[in-house]
């Protein structure tokens, strides 16, 4: 498995025993792949064992996919599922979420899952280890799991549920349930667990946290999307998946009239089927459209033909046939995506708007009005994001967890640059303890914007102090003090900061 | 299977009880009592006596006589509840060697936690002497208000018993557990708690599989019954002072009956509409002439004279149920603790408050020693499923910059809980930094209760606020504390569990326990030796009474003297063993007098 490529789609196709193959609603070029198919032989061979091209190769599995005539070995899949050896340090949260994704894999029963250690199991405490295995395999996703995800219940559950399943989950995660029993290490992990769903409890049993958390959650799972959809749209995946949907469309409509020139399909675009990686194989296809457009254009009209002469003409003629209708698609793909945005926007989903813009864009060839509509929609996005981030923020703040809040707040600052969001940022920075540069540039930022605010000021002298910046921060209580602010309490407070009281 | 027993060990009672199959059981003490007052005394004799003989004597040995030691267990020598217990205590309070309280009893010095142990002795031994066997487990209850340095000294008194406490429980909690035990609740409820020392409120909630969880608990451990006899001691004391022009505070023993007549006076109001308080010779004047008091207190006056501790208790309820967040229609059951709870003024109080009338199914007096028999049963017993969710009921966190308190584990938060915080240094090259872990609702650490305190060494030398420091809190089930400090750059650790102070050091306590088990050998010794003396004091007295009987009938001859000689040698060497404290002489001497009057009686028979 480890010698996948994980950007290629690598299918094992293999017949399901017992399915009836006579009984099958399939026509004879089916039935042909059908019989090439023996378990072994991969997607991608069977272009070259049928003499079909991959689209339809790939049509036709998922035909007979349908059918139940036959399943995936290895379903697609961008990564194997193992977990690497050394996963990349993307994020504070990273070995966690390396973990969740292994625990997607269908639970074996036999077999623990990779979320720790086997061994663990084996630690001689007097708990069954159809226990053991519980409290491991909630303690080690206790930083993944939502507080909804960790009883097990929808995000709907009413209050009675949740009581329901805390007060079961009480049951098997509070120590006292062993007391007097030898634990050894899985003492503190019930602890651990057992405060989790406490909190998880304790939020989602109250109206006014549980709307809190839920406004939380909802936000976080849009940003989310909206964070991979972009991501997606960048790389050109969802371009690719178009452009790939189109051309397949574009082919079925010739196969029906071209059933006279069976070798078609293999040769017409021998370039981006071989084309090993999706960039490649766009850049082909968009490379194809533009041709087929100027070559159109400049075909001067033909004399008499020779039959050889002729069978090529009859072939240009399907090809541009062909290529027409996967212009006529593409034009309407992108018409069609541009009134999904024209919706979206009239519903101030902006988030999905710039999505279906940019990809409107792609498929036009960047065409300046689409492109100047996407950029009116990102920078509409842009500030409705920033809403939810600083909500995000909000809420991250008032639980006490200033990291992610800083985070929060940095994000739905990009999208309104304001003083007030620089400053949050700032002081959650300062709160955070390990984010004093943050802070101390955020600061800067927010007596940038706002140079007359004496508080902004003092979050930025704050930043210093705490950085260690002595002399910045002296220089920032001068200019305080230059601009002469009224009452005691600030003069107390600059005095203090001269002593470096704060 | 080893019997774990559940102790209240209350301000002015204790209770002890034990879970007989599924019912839980108050085990009486040997006078019949289920209930045994917490006072200890100790006579001219050096001879130690707790519960009710203690009581009796307490009027004419009340210098020696100790009572309500739960005020002062767990209390620095510096703070306002002992300065209050020097000026209103019969018996003397000494400072400890660290910074503790101890007590002067007849020259000799007990601690606090010493004396609650005689107590808890003695539960464990009304305990032993009902079920046969020796008891070493105990869960005990404390107020759910009580900081953890308080805690940890009623801990170390099972200890100095001879008792392993499997767990501290809570007053209220223990309450509702007995409450709710066995009845497969669904529901809301409200522990109002007035004991003679403490008002505790608690809000649980209780559910599936037997989990009683804590919501919220608040309370106030200077507010109890004997703060209602102050008030009917001060109207007696003025009234005095009005009349006569004497300060009756100035007689320690008058203060005692004083004490004592109030606190009658308010339980017969719990009955009658009045009372009258009589105390003939309270005082004398010094020109050899005695005065009496004697007045009569009725139900309005007396509710007029405690009138704002009611409504205290009503404010802390009130807050209870803000930090529950919760309704006052959404508590369905409310249920009363302590014997003060009967007082009517507290039960209309309640009933107004939380809109219902509160539950009349449990006995405020025993109600918690038999939640803290269930406990220790759910702990030690697979077949027991019930699960206690009890909450921190005070706020814990460490003092930093300026004396400034802050907060990691908020109060009301349910245990076991973990919580981390990070902390930058204060001063330019700062190496080390000093952890003060404290407990208490404050935001000036001074006014909250120091817990322990370490050292974090080797950080980097660095401006300040440069180099970060994690502190992490940890509860656990056990309820002990753990603190760990990490310097974020070099991942050094540091961490200690906090032993909350009981003001008494490990080997004081081994010092103590070695003394109470001696006590208890003396004590045993002296029953046995008591039981024989009485015998051998009958015994002689027959045998004399029979004397000249025996001399005029068998004086004559030689063997007849022989005898009555060598009768009165045994009478003789009894009296000896008796003075010299000698039983196993005594026991001797006992079976010889026993043979001795068996022969004269049959002597004396032969001769009519």
């Amino acid at each position: 498995m480890s010698s996948f490529d994980p950007t290629q789609v690598i299918r094992v196709p293999s017949l399901v025993e017992g399915a009836d193959i006579r009984a099958l609603p399939i026509g004879p070029e089916e039935a042909f792949v059908l019989s090439r198919v023996d378990g072994s032989t991969r997607e991608s061979d069977l272009c070259a064992a049928t003499g079909l091209d991959e689209a339809r190769i790939e049509e036709i599995l998922g035909r007979l996919n349908k059918l139940g005539a036959i399943q995936f070995l290895n379903e697609p899949t961008r990564e194997p599922l193992q977990p690497r050896p050394h996963p990349a340090p993307t994020g504070l949260h990273r070995p966690n979420r390396t973990i969740v994704e292994a625990v997607k894999a269908p639970p074996s029963p036999a077999q623990p899952s990779a979320l720790y250690d086997p061994s663990e199991l084996d630690e001689p405490v007097d708990l069954v280890v159809e226990r053991r295995r519980r409290i491991l395999d909630v303690f080690y996703k206790l930083d993944t799991l939502t507080h909804y995800q960790i009883f097990e219940l929808a995000r709907d559950a009413d209050r009675k549920a949740i009581k329901a399943a805390y007060f079961d989950a009480v049951n098997v995660f509070h120590p006292d349930r062993y007391f007097g029993k030898n634990l050894g290490s899985f003492k503190s992990k019930l602890e651990r667990v057992f405060a989790r769903i406490t909190e998880a409890h304790d939020v989602l049993t109250r109206a006014a946290s549980r709307a809190e958390y839920d406004e939380y959650l909802a936000a976080q799972t849009m940003t989310r999307e909206l964070e991979r959809a972009i991501e997606e749209s960048e790389r050109g995946d969802q371009l690719e998946a178009t452009l790939r949907e189109l051309q397949v469309r574009a082919l079925r409509d010739d196969g029906a009239s071209a059933t006279d020139s069976p070798d078609l399909g293999v040769r017409s675009t021998p370039e981006y089927d071989m084309a090993p990686d999706p960039d490649a194989r766009r850049r082909a296809i968009s490379r194809k459209l533009r041709a087929v457009s100027r070559g159109a254009a400049a075909r001067p009209r033909a004399e008499p033909l020779s039959a050889e002469e002729q069978k090529r003409q009859a072939l240009l003629s399907l090809r541009a046939r062909h290529e027409g209708r996967v212009n006529q698609a593409r034009q309407q793909q992108i018409d069609q995506y541009v009134k999904m945005a024209d919706e979206a926007l009239a519903a101030r989903k902006f988030v999905s708007a710039t999505t279906t813009l940019r990809l409107a864009v792609q498929l036009s060839g960047n065409d300046p009005a689409l492109r100047a509509r996407l950029e009116e929609a990102e920078q509409q996005a842009h500030a409705e994001l920033s809403d939810t981030y600083l909500a995000q923020g909000a809420y991250e703040e008032r639980t006490g967890r200033f990291l992610d809040a800083t985070r929060s707040y940095e994000k739905a600052a990009r999208g309104k640059p304001e003083a007030k969001l620089f400053d949050k940022v700032a002081q959650c920075a300062l709160r955070a303890g390990n984010e004093l540069h943050t802070a101390v540039e955020f600061g800067r930022k927010a007596v940038r914007a706002e140079p007359g605010s004496v508080r902004y000021r003092q979050t930025l002298i704050q930043a210093y102090l705490g950085a260690g910046l002595k002399s910045s921060a002296l220089a920032e209580i001068e200019r305080i003090e230059a601009m002469n602010p009224e009452g005691p309490e600030i003069k107390d407070w600059l005095k203090r900061a001269k002593h470096g009281e704060l | 299977m080893e019997r774990v027993i559940g102790i209240d060990l209350g301000t002015t009672n204790s209770c002890v009880a034990i879970l007989e199959g599924d019912t839980p059981t108050v085990i009486s003490n040997r006078g019949g009592y289920k209930t045994t007052p917490s006072i200890v005394a100790v006579t001219e004799a050096g001879k130690r006596l707790v519960g009710h003989i203690a009581k009796r004597q307490s009027i004419t040995n009340a210098e020696n006589t100790v009572y309500a030691a739960k005020r002062l267990i767990g209390r620095k020598w510096k703070s306002p509840q002992v300065e209050n217990a020097i000026m209103t205590c019969s018996y003397t309070i000494v400072e400890g060697p660290h910074d503790d309280v101890r007590l002067k009893l007849r020259n000799k010095v007990f601690s606090v936690p010493e004396v609650s142990s005689m107590v808890l002795q003695e539960m464990k031994l009304i305990a032993e002497d009902y079920l046969g066997e020796p008891v070493k487990k105990a869960v005990v209850t404390v107020p759910a208000y009580f900081n953890d340095n308080q805690r940890q000294a009623t801990k170390d008194a099972g200890a100095i018993a001879g008792l392993d406490v499997i767990r501290i429980i809570n007053e209220p909690t223990a309450a509702a557990l007995a409450f709710g035990y066995g009845k497969d609740l669904d529901t809301t409820i409200a522990v109002y708690d007035l004991g003679g020392g403490t008002f505790d409120i608690s809000i649980l909630e209780i559910g599936a599989h037997g989990v009683f969880k804590v919501i919220s608990t608040t309370g106030d451990t200077f507010l109890g019954g004997e703060d209602f006899d102050a008030r009917i001691m001060d109207w007696l004391v003025e009234g005095f002072k009005e009349e006569t022009g004497i300060d009756l505070r100035q007689d320690r023993m008058a203060l005692q009956r004083l004490r004592d007549a109030a606190e009658k006076a308010k339980c017969e109001l719990s009955q009658m509409q009045e009372t009258e308080l009589n105390l003939p010779f309270i005082i004398s004047t010094g020109r050899n002439e005695a005065l009496h008091l004697q007045r009569t207190l009725d139900r309005a006056t007396y509710e007029r004279l405690v009138e704002d501790l009611v409504e205290r208790t009503v404010d802390i309820c009130r807050q209870a149920l803000a930090d529950a967040k919760l309704g006052v229609g959404e508590v369905e059951d409310v249920i009363l603790v302590g014997g003060m709870t009967r007082t009517p003024i507290i039960q209309e109080a309640v009933t107004t408050f939380f809109q219902r009338t509160p539950n009349r199914g449990v006995h405020p007096d025993e109600v918690v020693a038999l939640g803290a028999a269930i406990q220790g049963a759910a702990l030690v017993e697979d077949r027991q499923e019930m699960i206690l969710l009890d909450v921190t009921p005070h706020a814990l966190g460490i003092m930093t910059f300026g004396s400034n308190f802050e907060e990691l584990i908020p109060h009301n938060t349910t245990v076991p809980t973990q919580r981390a915080k990070i902390f930058t240094t204060s001063r330019d090259h700062q190496t080390a930094v000093k952890i003060i872990v404290m407990q208490g609702d404050s935001s000036k650490a001074k006014e909250n209760e120091l817990l322990g305190e370490f050292i974090l060494t080797g950080l980097r030398r660095a401006p300040k606020g440069e180099v970060e420091i994690e502190v992490t809190f940890e509860i656990n089930t056990d309820g002990i504390v753990s603190v760990s400090a990490k310097d974020l750059e070099n991942g050094k650790e540091q961490s200690i569990q906090v032993t909350a102070s009981s003001g008494l050091t490990p080997d004081e306590i081994k010092h103590m326990l070695n003394n109470a088990d001696q006590y208890m050998v003396e004590r045993r010794t002296d029953e046995k030796f008591e039981g024989l003396r009485q015998e051998a004091d009958s015994l002689m007295e027959q045998v004399e009474q029979m004397f000249p009987e025996i001399e005029r009938v068998v004086g004559s001859a030689d063997f007849g003297r022989d005898a009555i000689s060598k009768a009165r040698a045994v009478v003789a060497k009894t009296r000896t063993a008796i003075t010299q404290k000698d039983s196993v002489a005594l026991k001797e001497q006992v079976e010889q007098l026993a043979r001795t009057q068996r022969m004269f009686k049959g002597v004396v028979a032969r001769s009519e």
